[in-house]
């Protein structure tokens, strides 16, 4: 037996990414906001890159949004994933500027483009919650 | 007419290389790219190498001690498909930092094992839900494109298709079993949309290129290769939907504005391809068909052999050889030669696009002198 392969995983201890880790251990989804010009700064950064300032606070953003494309993993590309073939991978808008991609949880039919999500918060072994997605059920599956 | 010309293209033998280092690599294609100049390593005066992705191999300081040269001006990129290599020594040669420079890259990627999982660290979130390797985002433009424009399956497949009959007819092509469409759309999936045969093989290999004054390479054996036209883009703060590579069109219009070259007076198109999308969307932002429009473009023929509009006639990364867009330049060089043989296409202008990702792109034209 080989030696089990760790997938990628983040430094949730991280100063500067660490809070939007934490967020999502509370199920949220946050974002920086600049305090200098107001700018939802994604992905994450120490620095503006519309004004160049600095400082910026951290903010909710929605749980929903939509789906600007979405894959299929049939084949993985790194060991630690091959257990799990095949799996979704959707990119969800949820706000201007914020499209974040994650696993599509399997639903009632394959997702569309355009289709809207919400967030799920999966828990992982290895410690960080992850964001997965899934598809707002629609009136005639209810 | 330009001031600036390709006077020497070569490669190493490509695909396994066991136990050679990536600089060794580097070393032999640069004398090989010499002979085939009629040059001695005595005339360089300028270095600029390329390192392979993820190691520390291939600076300009490692490759210019092996190689045994004082030259006046060298530098290293560590972002391949050599047309930003080559743009910075046409600069070079203009500034007078060089007169004849010598472009490199080397690797042993596939025997080496270099790992291709994780091209981004600007967000986690991704690799760590398993949205891995470049394969992944170009899958994701695929889809969108497919979505937008209504693209078949078997009219993306082209791509790949068309490729590998260029491949068969290239000697030194790592894929060449006949690939005809019944069987591309057998092939099971890697990342659907995206089949085995639409994404790029990763392989062992070193290519180089020599560069020079126009002036200079009239006394040269071969017919010179001029640079006649130049452009870039660079969004490196992504921008909206940048997986449809928006920086291709603008980079097309900045060439064509520049250069005077028009679409139609391009024989020979070259697109360096991490995976089949490039071409796609080249085909659209350089202006051989509308937007929406490649699928119909790519079914009707055009880019096989014996089409009007030949890609990569070397069978490009996805058959002939994965050399980060390196070889697309030497095959643009002997396609203009007329070297090619049983490939060989009617060109005398031809246009290499390549990408860094999404957030950096390059073209060139290129014209046989005379």
């Amino acid at each position: 037996m080989t030696a089990a392969v760790s997938k990628p995983m983040p430094d949730v201890d991280d100063p500067l990414s660490g809070p939007f880790w934490a967020a999502l251990d509370r199920h949220e989804i946050v974002a920086q906001r600049c305090r200098d010009c107001g700018m939802v700064r994604w992905p994450i950064a120490e620095t503006c890159p519309r004004c160049l300032g600095s400082p910026a606070v951290w903010e909710r953003l929605p749980s929903e949004g939509r789906v600007w494309s979405h894959v299929e993993y049939v084949r993985a590309f790194h060991p630690a994933f091959a257990a799990e073939t095949p799996y979704v991978i959707a990119l969800v808008d949820v706000v201007e500027g914020v499209r974040l991609p994650g696993r599509l949880l399997p639903g009632a039919r394959p997702v569309s483009i355009g289709a809207v999500v919400v967030a799920r918060f999966v828990p992982t072994q290895s410690g960080p919650t992850l964001l997965a997605w899934e598809e707002v059920p629609r009136k005639e599956d209810r | 007419m330009s001031d600036v010309a390709i006077v020497g293209a070569a490669h190493t033998a490509q695909g396994e290389l066991a136990g050679r280092s990536a600089n060794s690599i580097a070393v032999e294609a640069v004398a090989l790219a010499l002979a085939d100049a009629g040059l001695q390593k005595s005339d360089l005066d300028g270095l600029i190498t390329c390192q392979p992705v993820g190691t520390r191999s291939g600076t300009d300081w490692q490759i210019g001690a092996a190689l045994g040269i004082r030259p006046q001006y060298s530098a290293t990129l560590e972002y391949g498909s050599c047309n930003f290599s080559l743009h910075l020594a046409v600069m070079a040669i203009r500034a007078g930092f060089a007169s004849t420079i010598a472009l490199v890259y080397g690797a042993n990627h596939r025997t080496g094992r270099t790992d291709f999982s994780i091209t981004s660290a600007a967000s986690m979130l991704g690799p760590a839900s398993g949205y891995l390797h470049i394969a992944g985002p170009s899958a994701m433009a695929v889809r969108r494109y497919q979505h937008l424009y209504g693209l078949t399956e078997e009219e993306f497949g082209w791509i790949a298709v068309g490729q590998r009959e260029w491949a068969q007819k290239n000697p030194l092509a790592v894929f060449t079993d006949p690939l005809p469409m019944s069987e591309y759309l057998r092939m099971p999936y890697m990342v659907a949309p995206l089949r085995r045969p639409d994404i790029t093989m990763i392989s062992d290999g070193g290519v180089a290129l020599i560069v020079t004054s126009t002036e200079h390479a009239a006394d040269l054996g071969h017919p010179a290769v001029e640079i006649v036209g130049m452009a870039q883009d660079a969004p490196l703060y992504e921008e909206p939907d940048a997986l449809m590579r928006p920086m291709f069109g603008r980079c097309a219009s900045r060439l064509y504005e520049q250069s005077g070259v028009g679409p139609a007076e391009v024989d020979v198109l070259y697109v360096q391809e991490p995976t089949a999308l490039t071409v796609l969307q080249a085909l659209e932002a350089f202006g051989f068909c509308k937007e929406g429009e490649a699928g119909g473009f790519l079914a009707e023929g055009h880019t096989r052999p014996g089409g009007d509009l030949p890609v990569n006639t070397n069978g490009g990364q996805l058959s002939e050889s994965y050399m980060w867009g390196w070889l697309h330049l030497v095959e643009a060089v002997r396609q203009l030669r007329g070297d090619c043989g049983d490939r060989q296409v009617e060109a005398r202008t031809a246009l290499y696009c390549s990408s860094g990702g999404f957030a950096k792109c390059g073209a060139t034209a290129l014209r046989r002198s005379g």
